[in-house]
């Protein structure tokens, strides 16, 4: 199971990858592996205002529909088109062609606040 | 995992393919190895391995065994000569299903049943009840049951059992046969609509006849299949499922299962008085198939509404078909609202457009009425 350094985590098992106030928001290898073959992907339209903690999106597999929560507060400026088209990409390439969402972030302390990538595979052991 | 699960012989052997093990009507069962899609897949185009140990079997032993099982079941046992099996419903006096079943007419002096994992017990009580002064056995902690299905399940199978046994053998006819030379009751039937067989053999011999099967196929390209994609090729046929599409408040009748209720049959059976009051005035629901116009799974317990917002009827199962690459449903609607032109799903507060269709989804590949 990959969790790359350098990025950071949430107990929902999101990552996020911050490079100067944009977060890029994607779900990690081991919710797509929990999920399994991942058919359907919602996502909210740019523009729009998200909060940290507050779903935005839903990820659907055969077995089972997860939320997705925003793991910081501000303004949606990317969506992943692609992977609303063709959701298998989640499964195939989680940390990088499948990132879901781009979000200007108001706050980066928010982001410093989320796990590192070995405090998260510390709770993903915990959890396993 | 909850407590006091029971394990089919193959657990360990599912453990070493790495499978995801699951809860499943008492049993700690796969749900999946691969991956649900390519195992469903795979099926269709090559072969798939299926554990469904957890299934019960009993037998019914005596003369004229077939004749006393006829006032239990919907089916109409007498068109059965010895070798032959038989999809049936067990039904209430409701007309409600208490079971489906596939009963085997193995000789004069023994009729063979399989049975649903989490209905076992209330079969087994049921047909003591009903059956009394018979000799009814419940075989199922002593045998597995392992399911060859796909295209190339008859190549692979007669690499490891009698290849003249293996080709001879009909759609829905069984034979006591060998597999690596161990004894089995060898039967051409499954629950994937493809070509295939389901292999009744003692637990001793379960772990190396499931090795050597995959060993066999594996030049072929066999797959263990798990329960997951189980549900997804049973479905794609329009198969039912106890609990879902049928169960005992639910009539074979409402769940287009005529083709199984044979109301003219001369031995009187339980529940064939309400059926046959069913069919005079009408079912109160029908099951209709639905695919979606959209990605989002239409899941068992959604809401079935016409486009006014009105509920018309329940989803009783869905998944996600990767030979339409659509969501496939099946569920109930209100018999005056079957008639409606347009039906949606209601996922998470939300109208998702669905199309009826006909049964099946995909189009059935076992081997139906051949000779050979």
């Amino acid at each position: 199971m990959a969790i790359p350094k350098g990025l950071y985590y949430t107990k929902e098992h999101e990552w996020v990858q911050l490079d100067d106030n944009v977060a890029t928001v994607g779900i990690t290898d081991f919710a797509q592996e929990s999920l399994g073959d991942i058919t359907y992907v919602q996502l909210p339209k740019e523009g729009e205002v998200v909060k940290k903690d507050d779903p935005f999106g839903v990820v659907e597999s055969v077995k089972a529909v997860s939320d997705l929560y925003s793991p910081v507060s501000g303004k949606i400026v990317e969506v992943n088109q692609p992977v609303l088209d063709a959701p298998e990409i989640v499964n195939e390439d989680p940390f990088s062609d499948g990132w879901m969402i781009k979000i200007e972030v108001e706050d980066e302390s928010e982001v410093k606040e989320l796990m590192s990538a070995e405090a998260y595979q510390e709770y993903v052991e915990e959890k396993g | 995992m909850p407590e006091n699960l029971k394990r089919t012989p193959l657990y360990q052997s599912h453990l070493k393919l790495k499978a995801r093990m699951v809860p499943f009507a008492g049993y700690e069962m796969p749900v999946q190895y691969t991956g649900l899609l390519e195992e469903t897949k795979n099926t269709r185009l090559k072969a798939g391995l299926f554990d469904v140990s957890h299934m019960g079997q009993f037998s019914l032993r005596g003369k004229n065994t077939l004749e006393k099982l006829q006032k239990l079941v919907t089916n109409d046992l007498s068109r059965l000569r010895p070798g032959q099996a038989q999809y049936n419903m067990l039904c209430n006096e409701k007309g409600g299903v208490i079971d489906d079943l596939v009963v085997y007419f193995r000789n004069e002096d023994e009729t063979f049943i399989c049975v649903n994992a989490s209905n076992r017990e209330v079969d087994f009580e049921w047909m003591t009840e009903h059956l009394k002064g018979e000799t009814l056995v419940d075989l199922s902690d002593e045998t597995a049951l392992i399911a060859l299905q796909g295209p190339l399940a008859e190549q692979i199978l007669s690499q490891v059992a009698p290849e003249e046994v293996v080709k001879n053998l009909k759609y829905y006819w069984a034979v006591d046969t060998t597999l690596f030379g161990k004894p089995c009751l060898l039967s051409r039937t499954g629950y994937t609509g493809e070509d295939g067989f389901e292999i009744y053999i003692d637990n001793k011999y379960a772990v190396a006849s499931w090795e050597g099967l995959l060993e066999a196929g594996n030049p072929h390209g066999i797959l263990p299949v798990g329960l997951g994609a189980r549900d997804t090729l049973r479905l794609e046929m329009g198969y039912p499922l106890h609990g879902h599409e049928i169960s005992a408040d639910i009539t074979p009748l409402e769940a287009n299962l005529n083709w199984v209720v044979k109301l003219e049959k001369t031995v009187p059976f339980i529940g064939q008085e309400a059926l046959l009051k069913e069919k005079e005035l009408g079912s109160k629901k029908s099951l209709k198939a639905f695919i979606v116009d959209d990605r989002r799974i239409a899941r068992q317990g959604f809401k079935i509404a016409i486009p006014t917002g009105t509920i018309v009827g329940e989803i009783t199962s869905g998944t996600h078909s990767p030979h339409i690459e659509a969501p496939v449903a099946l569920g109930f609607v209100d018999e005056k609202h079957s008639k409606e032109p347009k039906f949606n799903v209601i996922v998470r507060n939300e109208l998702v457009p669905m199309r009826t269709t006909t049964l099946p989804f995909v189009p059935s590949k076992a081997k139906k009425n051949i000779v050979k």
